[in-house]
């Protein structure tokens, strides 16, 4: 089992009291599952995925990734589990202004501490399969959102995650663009990596092997 | 990952090139004051080092206390100190004594007037200076010997291949002939003694009167232990040796209790390496620099440095949530905090390295200028001493630490979530950044404070009344033997006062600040005396316009039995008629009754730091004129010089003409504060510029931020002079609470320094209010041109600006 959430909860603390997100959460999620969490605006979904992406801590409860409990990790582990392990993929695409295409893509390799000339073939053969290699030296000013949203895709692969977050990943995207990247989504699966995509869109939600129904922080 | 790191830094800085601008200019502000200040008191602090036996090196050296318990430091001693030294202790194995002195050198091109030392042979074997040729020992054995640096023998002779050279040189005991016996290096420019030739102290005319007087002092003794000091103590020496020559300066008395009513000596061995800082003991020949003043400087360059921090941090916490994104994503992607650190102070690196740049850039421009104000000769390239280049990676390592350390770990601890939604967790940067405004602005106000303070007391300093009037006051020296002295002082003073430009002349024995002899005496009935003693003639005081108080002037007919007094003496000895009076035992001679006949108003002579002593002005019986004081017509000054200069060399070919004006020499003495207040202005002008660059920044800041409430509130009605006085409330809040951290601390320091002025100003709040006001301008006119921009702007731009 690759993920287990045990009554995992969050809430922020607002004025007099708890504003709860998350509720009793229990969840697990096997190795090489494709899963697609669906709900509402409001309902958490983001909220979940960061937790699992060892973004965000759980106000209580316990998350074992791989039989770790995150919360006891230091900010040294965490680093660790999210560039060796985790992809993440951003409804609002979120690359860096200041790097271009390319360097973007790099970033990751870069804290694996990757060499120089494989780094170069693993970024050279990842514009390649995106067919992006002409916009390698843009900045992400100078892309569409589609493009944006397939260079954060991109990022996300290129160290060959074993777990694979989506938070809306084709929320900006026109509908053909978003069925390019389900597909994409399907292969990766079926060559065994976890996939865990929040989404709105029942259609997208379909592509997955199991569909987790989230409202007002509660699963359904 | 450098690489990676090198290049996002490069194009974030580049985007923003305002704030990249304002943190690189006040950094090399910063670095440049800092490399100078370093560079300054590296180079007082290295002087002296090259001589070898350096920690068995003494100056001997007298506190006197009076009996008012005030304390005067002095550096002359009575001649016979120095013999009697040798023989008593078996600590001290070797002494020399040495005086300035000036000659008039008769070589082949000419005569010129130098300064020159007299010393005892001692000197070259004590101190360590390189010989060139001869032995400069021996040199000062012998009668005749003569000593010469390398650059008088080039100068007066082309050569240094000198020994043996007869050489005519006129002194005050005469003309007569030396021969070089020895020629050494020119002294280090980090040496205290700086000498162009040394004679023999036999050579010197004094010295043949005063070799075995204990009432005066007139020479340095620098003598060598045989050991560090610390191990031995020469107290009791000191007061054996007081005890049997001037017993009425002995530290105790003969109960052994510190004596009251009467002055004392506390002599002591002062390590010549601590000359160079000995403010107290300065002469002719030692020109210490204050420590004071060093840490003054290195304190403004310490400010600007801070205040450049301060630029930096501050903008970059204000800026932070800009960063927000990139730091999220790094994050996601696998960043933990140590890299984010890393990064963020990787950029703060490069900033400061790109400064280090520009200021060794400045450096290069502006030493020249700064070594010419300073009289020094620093240098970067010199400085390969392995000391500075790590006192200065030191320093960049401090300001990349005190710049960087508290934004980088502010980024580095957000959480990657907020990171990513922007979101500032508890917002208490905004608290740090307004103490951080509040400690700038304070910062600025100090060395404002600073800067006026310094300004004023310089002025007033040299606008305050000394006593005469030392315009249009030309002093005339005449070189020439002693002997012809009477003679020639008198044709020249009338071939002068012939001149219808010239309003009167006198002669005097020596200029204002020097010649004054420090005599002390027990009258018949052994009450102590003591007084500072100038030989002048009947012309002085109308020369130099003093004022007579009572009495009458001296006159033609006035022998050496006539004196005048100033008022301290008249205040320190307690005379209620003073007129009349009868100063039997004068100068320790039993038989001499002079008689006080007229009181002069006090003026000053030394620098206003010391307060007047009382004064003695007396004819000199035999006529021992050195110089003329005339006084003439403002109008054509340049035509009186001409027409005085053309009947000097008409009366007197064989005397060369030697001239300078009296305030010349009086400015001369003020040199080490004026220099202090030029680089004391340049570092407030820079403070202000540095915190206003800052402020702009921030402005820019808050305002960009504030650019939707603005506009909202523009919509709902409000002024623009409403807007401004929004935008402008929290600046004017910061600069008026800056103030009570400023003040004080500015008081202290000043006041401080103004305690070693015997002349001072008051530091009282005006000058604390005006610098306050003009730190307050400064920043509300930052402030009001960015914050007139915003208010004026049409409200639906800053609206769309969303
Ligand atoms: N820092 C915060 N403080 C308070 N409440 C927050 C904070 N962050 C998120 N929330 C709240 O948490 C709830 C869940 O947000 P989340 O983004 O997880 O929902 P979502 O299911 O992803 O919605 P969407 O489909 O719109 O993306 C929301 O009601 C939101 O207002
Ligand atoms: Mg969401």
């Amino acid at each position: 089992m690759l993920i287990q959430l045990i009554d995992i909860e969050k809430y922020y603390q607002t004025g007099a009291g708890k504003t709860f997100v998350l509720r009793n959460i229990n969840l697990e999620i096997d190795q090489g599952e494709f899963v697609s969490i669906m709900g509402p605006s409001g309902a958490g979904k983001s909220t979940l995925l960061h937790i699992l992406g060892v973004l965000d801590d759980p106000s209580g409860g316990s998350y074992l990734l791989d039989g770790h409990e995150v919360s006891s990790l230091s900010d040294k582990h965490r680093g660790e589990l999210r560039r060796e392990m985790i992809g993440f993929i951003f409804q609002a695409y979120h690359l860096i202004d200041e790097l271009t295409v390319y360097e973007n893509i790099e970033t990751p390799l870069l804290y694996r501490k990757v060499k120089s000339a494989e780094r170069r073939g693993m970024v050279s053969d990842i514009l390649d399969r995106f067919q992006i290699v002409g916009k390698k030296d843009l900045f992400p000013a100078q892309l569409s959102g589609g493009q944006q949203q397939v260079v954060g895709v991109a990022r996300a692969l290129i160290s060959s995650p074993r777990l694979l977050l989506a938070d809306e990943p084709t929320g900006n995207l026109s509908s053909k663009e978003g069925e390019t990247i389900m597909g994409l989504f399907k292969e990766l699966h079926e060559a065994g990596t976890t996939i865990v995509q929040a989404t709105h869109s029942e259609a997208n939600a379909a592509w997955a092997d199991r569909v987790i129904n989230l409202q007002d922080g509660w699963i359904t | 990952m450098l690489k990676h790191y090198l290049i996002s830094t490069l194009r974030r800085l580049g985007r923003a090139k305002g704030f990249t601008a304002i943190n690189i200019i006040g950094m090399s502000v910063g670095l440049t004051g800092s490399v100078l200040a370093l560079l300054l008191v590296r180079y007082e602090l290295s002087f002296d080092k090259y001589h070898e036996r350096l920690d068995r090196i003494h100056l001997v050296v007298n506190r006197s206390v009076s009996a008012s318990g005030k304390v005067d430091h002095q550096p002359w001693l009575p001649l016979p100190l120095g013999p009697e030294l040798l023989a008593t202790s078996t600590e001290i194995v070797r002494s020399a004594r040495l005086t300035l002195g000036e000659v008039i050198v008769h070589g082949g091109s000419g005569s010129f007037e130098e300064d020159i030392l007299f010393g005892e042979p001692y000197l070259f074997e004590m101190l360590s200076f390189a010989v060139i040729a001869g032995d400069p020992v021996a040199a000062l054995a012998q009668p005749d010997g003569l000593v010469m640096t390398r650059q008088s023998a080039m100068k007066h002779f082309g050569t240094v291949d000198l020994i043996g050279q007869p050489v005519s040189l006129t002194t005050e005991a005469g003309r007569r002939e030396f021969r070089v016996l020895g020629v050494v290096e020119n002294p280090p420019a980090q040496s205290t003694l700086q000498f162009q030739m040394v004679l023999p102290l036999q050579a010197w005319l004094t010295y043949t009167t005063r070799a075995l007087n204990w009432n005066a002092s007139n020479t340095h003794i620098l003598v060598e232990t045989a050991g560090p000091v610390g191990k031995f103590d020469l107290t009791d020496t000191f007061l054996a040796i007081l005890l049997k020559n001037r017993s009425d300066r002995a530290p105790v008395t003969d109960q052994g209790e510190i004596p009251t009513g009467r002055r004392y000596w506390n002599l002591s061995l002062l390590p010549f390496v601590e000359a160079h800082l000995s403010p107290q003991y300065a002469s002719g020949l030692l020109q210490p620099v204050d420590p004071q003043n060093l840490m003054i400087l290195a304190g403004f360059a310490a400010i600007l440095l801070i205040i450049a921090i301060f630029n930096f941090m501050l903008l970059a916490l204000g800026r932070l949530q800009s960063r927000f994104k990139e730091v999220g994503v790094r994050r996601v992607v696998g960043a933990n905090g140590a890299d984010l650190t890393a990064m963020f102070m990787g950029e703060v690196l490069l900033t400061a390295l790109f400064a280090l740049g520009i200021s060794f850039l400045i450096l290069e421009l502006t030493l020249p200028s700064f070594n010419k104000l300073l009289g020094r000769d620093l240098a970067l390239t010199t400085a390969t001493d392995l000391g500075f280049w790590a006192s200065l990676l030191l320093l960049v390592g401090i300001l990349v630490l005190a710049a960087g350390l508290y934004p980088a770990r502010k980024l580095a601890s957000l959480q990657p979530v907020q990171a990513l939604h922007g979101i500032d967790p508890s917002n208490p940067e905004k608290r740090s950044i307004q103490l951080g405004v509040i400690l700038q602005i304070s910062l600025t106000i100090i060395i404002l404070v600073a800067a006026l303070v310094i300004n004023k007391q310089m002025k007033f300093i040299q606008e305050q009344p000394l006593g005469f009037n030392e315009s249009q006051v030309v002093l005339y020296k005449i070189a020439t033997e002693m002997d012809e002295l009477p003679l020639w002082s008198q044709r020249l003073k009338e071939v002068l006062s012939r001149d219808s430009g010239v309003q009167s002349v006198a002669k005097v024995s020596y200029s204002v600040n020097r010649g004054w002899n420090r005599l002390g005496w027990r009258d018949n009935a052994g009450k102590p005396w003591r007084a500072l003693v100038k030989d002048v003639d009947e012309d002085y005081l109308k020369t130099m316009e003093i004022a007579l108080l009572s009495g009458r002037d001296l006159a033609a007919q006035d022998g050496e039995e006539a004196m005048l007094v100033n008022e301290a003496f008249v205040e320190a000895f307690g005379l209620d008629e003073p007129i009349g009076y009868v100063l039997d035992g004068f100068a320790g001679d039993a038989d001499r009754d002079p008689t006080i006949i007229g009181v002069f108003s006090d003026f000053h002579f030394f620098s206003l730091r010391s307060e007047v002593a009382p004064m003695i002005l007396w004819k000199n019986p035999a006529e021992y004129y050195q110089y003329l004081l005339a006084r003439i017509a403002a109008d054509d000054v340049s035509g009186t010089l001409q027409r005085l200069g053309d009947s000097w060399k008409r009366a007197a070919p064989g005397i060369p003409l030697n001239y300078n004006f009296l305030d010349e020499d009086i400015q001369a003495l003020y040199i080490q504060e004026q220099k202090l207040q030029a680089v004391t202005r340049g570092a407030a002008i820079l403070a202000l510029t540095l915190s206003a660059m800052g402020l702009l920044g921030m402005a820019t800041i808050e305002i960009s931020r504030r650019t939707k409430e603005i506009g909202i509130r523009k919509v709902l009605g409000a002024s623009v002079p409403e807007i401004m006085g929004l935008l402008s409330r929290r600046m004017v809040v910061s600069s008026l609470l800056a103030n009570i951290i400023a003040w004080p601390v500015a008081w202290i320091v000043m006041q401080k320094w103004l305690g070693s002025f015997a002349y001072r100003i008051e530091l009282g709040p005006g000058i604390l209010l005006g610098a306050a006001s003009l730190a307050l301008l400064v920043s509300l006119l930052t402030l009001g041109t960015l914050a007139m921009r915003a208010a004026t702007a049409n409200p639906v731009d800053s609206l769309r600006y969303e």
